[in-house]
């Protein structure tokens, strides 16, 4: 949990202020990659991409559906079931702003490196 | 602080990795070059006819151009938006327009289906629809024109019979545009380009200049003008299904490399 070794409690001027919880986990902000790239995704293709076991992507999958950054839908195709996941506009929006705010860290990060240097 | 910033990069990396990834799993635009390519290459024969200036005799000039006596009776089903302005160009059959119009609906179709069987294999859902949309709207504008000198566009543009290029650049586009993908926006702009060029200039001229089937006469004059943009899609679709599975193969090597495979 790399969030979890980063920050836990930042104040407002901390490098680490921009980075939300729910997104910031790697296996999410995965999640939320993958979905932003296509109208809905498949949960089997999230697992096999995403080498995760079933249970622990639903795990993720509901946090995600709780914060309202992702839809579930339910189907079958032919005799099959499928789940599809799908992007909300917040989800967008929230995933733009993690990546913005982790390439600012960067930046911080090779900055204060070359001060120091 | 430098095992955070590592933190961060490999997070940054990851979800690259991941984005690369599906937007290669879901990519299907090397399917519309080949398609493409293939419906103008087939237009061949439309532009080798024997409406051509050795049965010029048989033609008298109108205020609206050449017209050939007993070569333009019949403009197909779909009158002349797209190919074969009412008997005024020398060279084209007047089913030209007849066999664009179903050629590229057939095309569209199959580009369709294609995303839509890629997304039921993948697991991915891609936006196949606004494509569809527009190109069988531009589709139907052009049918709808009746010819393009009803609009007053300058013969220039339209003497050649080529529009029906451009209603196929307006679909690529806006497949670009659903991709997010610039080489392939890139390579559409190279085909918007051609597409003009092909419109406006006897691309055989260009042919002869470089030494190229120095036979290029009045019957096959307008072949060039075809088959240059027909092998740019051809080759473009090769070459993008080749960076594709360079692509999905690099991905998982990467994959492999992370996973200490």
């Amino acid at each position: 949990m790399v969030n979890e070794q980063l920050d836990p409690a930042p104040s407002d001027d901390s490098p680490t202020s921009g980075l939300d919880e729910t997104v910031h986990q790697r296996v999410r902000l995965g999640i939320l990659t993958i979905a932003n790239e296509a109208r809905r995704v498949e949960f089997r293709y999230l697992q096999d991409v995403m080498d995760l076991t079933a249970g622990n992507l639903s795990q993720h999958i509901r946090v995600l559906e709780d914060a309202g950054f992702v839809k579930i839908e339910k189907g079958v195709d032919g005799r099959r079931p499928r789940t599809w996941v799908a992007i909300t506009r917040s989800g967008k929006t929230a995933l733009r702003e993690e990546i913005s705010a982790l390439k600012i860290l960067v930046e911080r990060f090779d900055g204060t490196r070359s001060r120091s240097s | 602080m430098a095992d955070q910033n590592k933190q961060v990069q490999s997070i940054i990396e990851y979800a690259d990795r991941l984005r690369t990834r599906t937007r290669t799993a879901r990519d299907g635009s090397w399917f519309a070059l080949v398609v493409f390519g293939l419906v103008i290459l087939g237009a061949s024969p439309f532009y080798d006819s024997p409406y051509s200036p050795a049965n010029v005799s048989k033609c008298h000039s109108t205020i609206n151009g050449l017209v050939c006596a007993g070569l333009t009776s019949s403009k197909g089903l779909f009158g002349s938006g797209l190919g074969s302005p009412a008997g005024t160009i020398l060279n084209v059959s007047p089913w030209a327009t007849t066999y664009w119009v179903i050629s590229i609906f057939v095309g569209i179709c199959l580009v369709v289906v294609s995303y839509w069987r890629r997304s039921r294999s993948s697991g991915l859902v891609g936006r196949i629809w606004p494509f569809a949309t527009i190109a069988i709207g531009a589709l139907f504008l052009a049918v709808l024109s009746q010819g393009w000198q009803t609009l007053h566009i300058p013969g220039d543009f339209w003497i050649r019979g080529m529009q029906a290029l451009l209603v196929m650049a307006v679909g690529l586009i806006t497949l670009a545009i659903i991709e997010h993908s610039w080489p392939f926006m890139v390579f559409v702009a190279g085909f918007v380009a051609l597409a003009l060029l092909s419109c406006l200039y006897d691309v055989s001229n260009l042919f002869l200049r470089l030494g190229i089937g120095a036979t290029w006469n009045g019957n096959d004059q307008q072949l060039p003008n075809l088959i240059l943009p027909a092998l740019y899609l051809l080759v473009g679709g090769v070459a993008f299904l080749a960076f594709r599975r360079s692509g999905y193969l690099f991905t998982i090597s990467l994959r492999r490399t992370r996973d200490g495979e």
